[in-house]
């Protein structure tokens, strides 16, 4: 029998989601006093700064909690940190983002939060249920904040797609997850993986395992599951668009990365796993490339973008080796963070400086603001993977993960290398719609009557966190990288 | 496969009587329909108006509403069956406490959509 003091030993793991959760529902009863809603941004900018310490404390469990149902290991530790930080930034954008009705601040406040603890929750799952429960729980949160713009219809329309498209994901996980079940006959990670342990594979874990490859596919953007990333991202708010292109990506990540770990080392996997997510990966990364240079809208464009990046993210599994994967992929997510959001943040001063998000709308941003400027520059750059900066230390650690994989003669080393030319060859596709980007910025004139743009003082500091972390992974990544190899899952 | 044999034979079988009791009473059947025989079934009562036409989503609110009630009793009634096991996982006082931390917070939510105004009819 579990006692009071026993259960109060457990939730000091869980301090970050709690102080979140708490907040999530102190935030959403506010609104119903406060009449106006802007005030209501300290205590979600508190709440998430105080959930990022929270995680930062080493408090760390390999003991299952909770009957089995999570795990609050340093690798949910390292999510936790990534969630709280970027849900802090969001809120920043948030705060000076001019289409939000300031009606409705307290609710998108309250269930940003509370996605942001769906994030967390997702990372220390370790029973199927619980994974299911949590991915919902950031799932139906993100169908709403897509859509709170809601005399617009472009919002509208976003959120409904992504609503659709991500339950029939989830119905297909769910049928995965039951396939799991049959298998094993248990819901718990651990207990499957045991169950399976020097098994033969079989069609039927073939089958479970594409299956709920389809449900995180659909988190984190991976082909053929993307087709709600450029109409979701374009109608959503800006900030809810930045949230979903970093935040609900690393949680899909997060929980890839635990499930097949857990789970499929037992299997006689490999053959199957090396093409099946390799050649995704590779579809992934080259249709967002190609789609993305022929968009001008820069919230598509960046949309597309994120597929891409998911696609070379994806590549990091293909070698599904505990010492290489796990660093790659957490370093990518961390540099991308930072990058992504950065750009982000230049879209949201612009489509407030000119009320849209187009290319055109950044003609001469040089002459009217040469931070701006400058900053997307570098965020972009960073993002096509350019030495000194956190994008190409992420893109370098795929990379090499996939040579090492060759080089160590893991079995289909050949097709490694195939994939890790894939990426090269990727990587110069995506130079291209970024610096069109670059040349409107810096060699177009400004139209007449183009307004300069005014950052505010939350969108500044949002920036420049941005811009510094975005340098400081480049630049001195080893204890990015330190931190990062002591968060991943232990290996099994 | 030989296992799964009586299943597609039983499988055959339902098809078999189900269409075959339509089939039968299609053809040999007596029929002198009036038109209180042909208006569908509404519990006894006329009709009123097609059942094609839109409906206030106010309805739709409501019944998410309820389904929210209604599985909060669903949990409370496992609790309360739960609580005379004697295979307890928790202790007794922990599991009150649970319950009225559930509670609680399906409270808060009940206040927020009333002061909403989510409840009003109009």
């Amino acid at each position: 029998m579990v006692g009071a003091s026993e259960l109060w030993q457990q939730m000091r793991y869980l301090m970050p989601e709690g102080l979140l959760l708490c907040a999530g529902l102190v935030i959403l009863l506010f609104d119903l006093v406060v009449k106006k809603g802007r005030s209501l941004y300290p205590l979600a900018m508190l709440a998430t700064a105080g959930a990022a310490a929270l995680a930062l404390l080493p408090l760390e469990s390999s003991e299952p909690l909770f009957f089995g149902m999570i795990q609050s290991d340093a690798f949910a530790r390292y999510f936790k940190v990534f969630s709280a930080l970027a849900g802090f930034l969001v809120v920043l954008m948030s705060m000076d983002y001019k289409p939000l009705p300031a009606r409705f601040v307290g609710e998108y406040l309250g269930i940003l939060v509370l996605a942001l603890a769906a994030i967390m929750l997702l990372a220390e799952s370790t029973n199927l249920l619980m994974i299911f429960l949590s991915l919902e729980f950031l799932s139906l949160s993100s169908y709403i904040l897509v859509g709170f713009l809601r005399n617009d219809k472009k919002s509208k329309e976003a959120s409904l797609k992504y609503f659709l498209f991500g339950a029939m994901c989830t119905a297909v996980m769910l049928y995965g997850f039951a396939l799991l079940y049959g298998a094993s006959g248990s819901l718990d990670l651990p207990a499957i993986k045991a169950a399976f342990a020097n098994r033969q594979n079989t069609p039927l874990t073939c089958l479970a395992m594409l299956f709920i490859l389809a449900g995180f596919g659909f988190k984190v953007a991976m082909v053929p599951f993307h087709a709600w990333v450029p109409d979701a991202y374009e109608g959503a708010p800006t900030p809810i668009t930045a949230f979903l292109s970093v935040g609900s990506k690393a949680g899909g990540f997060a929980v890839l990365l635990r499930v097949f770990f857990t789970v499929f080392p037992g299997l006689d996997y490999h053959p199957y796993w090396l093409a099946v997510v390799g050649v995704l990966a590779v579809f992934t990364m080259t249709v967002g490339n190609v789609i993305a240079c022929s968009q001008d809208n820069l919230k598509r464009l960046l949309g597309y973008s994120s597929i891409a990046q998911a696609g070379y993210v994806l590549l990091g599994f293909v070698v599904m080796d505990g010492r290489f994967t796990q660093p790659a992929v957490m370093i990518y997510l961390l540099a991308y963070l930072f990058m992504n959001l950065g750009a982000f943040v230049v879209v949201i001063v612009i489509a407030n400086t000119t009320g849209q998000e187009e290319i055109d709308d950044l003609a001469g941003l040089s002459e009217r603001s040469p931070l701006l400027a400058w900053s997307m520059f570098i965020f972009l750059l960073s993002l096509a993977g350019v030495p000194p900066l956190g994008g190409w230390i992420g893109k370098y650690y795929i990379f090499a993960t996939l040579v090492k994989g060759y080089l160590e003669g893991l079995s289909g080393g050949n097709l490694m290398l195939w994939f890790a030319v894939a990426l090269a060859v990727n990587s110069v596709i995506a130079a291209y719609y970024y610096f069109r980007i670059v040349k409107a910025m810096f060699f177009e004139h400004a139209r007449e009557r183009m307004a300069r743009p005014v950052v505010g003082g939350p969108l500044l500091t949002a920036l420049y966190v941005s811009l510094i972390l975005t340098f400081a992974v480049g630049l001195w990544p080893q204890p990015f990288l330190n931190w990062v190899s002591r968060m991943a899952l232990p290996l099994l | 496969m030989a296992e799964y044999l009586g299943v597609v034979i039983f499988l055959a079988l339902v098809g078999i009587v189900a269409g075959g009791g339509l089939l039968v009473s299609n053809l040999f059947g007596p029929r002198n329909p009036t038109p209180e025989k042909l208006i569908p079934y509404e519990c006894g009562v006329d009709p009123v108006g097609s059942a094609k036409e839109r409906h206030p989503v106010k309805f739709y609110l409501v019944a998410i509403l309820f389904l929210l009630f209604d599985i909060e009793f669903l949990f409370l009634v496992i609790l309360a069956i739960m609580f005379a096991s004697p295979q307890l996982p928790l202790t007794r006082g922990l599991l009150f406490f649970e319950l009225l931390a559930f509670l609680s917070i399906l409270g808060a939510g009940f206040f927020y959509i009333w002061r909403k105004g989510a409840l009003e009819w109009d």
